[in-house]
């Protein structure tokens, strides 16, 4: 009964739910990051389902390799966050745009 | 009958919700608490898919590395206030609920009663003699991914190690008020530049 069943509006509504949240929340930078997170998995997700729907191995490789740019991603955006907060003691959205190199 | 049509219905309904529930909430402890519903709840699904080692994956990665990660960094930069009172009605309904599933298990043991049908009546039983020629899933990526994406399995781990390095360099600061052991200073001192011998009084 799986079978008949497609994923796609799932993967998809979590996209756009994601984008959503990048889009409306405009205060809360790690609240972005989460939704950035979640438009990786939805990404994943609809690779995989491809994969398994078309029969085709390549789908599930490649969201290995999203799996890991994701956590790179994360890594590093929380890393930048981290010294932001050091430097300036404030984490917001509007100011980010006063940085210099 | 229809058991993994439900389980996938709840699963992508629960997913959904608790993605609402992310971008929606204003505390960001919780909204990572639900990322990692909305992580389990996508693993779910990908089980039921027959993706297994895809979905234990997203498990350990995303749960175990991403949103760990996420909830130090909300933790470390103590942005909000949140008031940790939790009330004593909080933890009543966990409570009920697993006390009525535990009890309703229990109670199948001994005899018929099985309120929401959650014991297996006919038991389906799998011979394993035709089963272990099967190729599993995972053995279905290893044969792709070690050799005709030999290449990008290399890269992937080139991408991890560039994240490694950049993490640590970025955060790592070396802090000036704090005292050190110096170990070549320690080796280089003797017993001449130690001890002084002062006349207080002359």
């Amino acid at each position: 009964m799986l079978t008949y069943i497609n994923s796609t509006n799932t993967s998809t509504l979590l996209f756009l739910i994601s984008v959503l949240g990048i889009f409306l929340n405009q205060k809360n930078i790690l609240v972005m990051l989460m939704s950035l997170e979640m438009m990786f998995l939805a990404v994943s997700f609809n690779l995989i389902f491809a994969s398994i729907h078309l029969d085709d191995i390549t789908g599930q490789v490649f969201s290995l390799l999203i799996l890991t740019v994701a956590a790179a991603e994360s890594s590093i955006g929380l890393a930048i966050l981290v010294i932001y907060y050091r430097i300036r003691s404030v984490i917001t959205v509007e100011l980010m745009s006063l940085m210099k190199g | 009958m229809y058991t993994d049509l439900f389980l996938y219905f709840l699963f992508s309904s629960f997913a959904l919700l608790a993605s609402l529930m992310v971008i929606s909430l204003s505390n960001a402890v919780h909204s990572v608490l639900f990322l990692i519903l909305v992580f389990c709840n996508i693993a779910g699904l990908l089980l039921l898919l027959g993706a297994e080692f895809l979905s234990f994956m997203l498990l350990i990665v995303y749960v175990g590395a991403i949103a760990v990660l996420f909830l130090f960094v909300v933790m470390m930069l103590n942005i909000k206030k949140t008031s940790t009172t939790l009330s004593f009605f909080f933890n009543r309904p966990i409570g009920i609920i697993t006390f009525s599933i535990l009890f309703n298990q229990l109670l199948g043991v001994f005899n018929d009663f099985d309120t929401f049908g959650l014991k297996q009546k006919d038991l389906i039983w799998i011979s394993w003699i035709t089963e272990h020629n099967n190729l599993t899933n995972i053995q279905a990526v290893g044969k792709v991914f070690y050799t005709k994406y030999s290449f990008l399995f290399i890269l992937s781990g080139l991408i991890l190690l560039v994240a490694m390095l950049g993490a640590i360099i970025l955060t790592m600061h070396q802090r000036t008020d704090v005292k050190k052991q110096k170990i070549e200073l320690q080796l280089n001192r003797n017993f001449g530049g130690s001890v002084k011998f002062i006349n207080l009084r002359k």
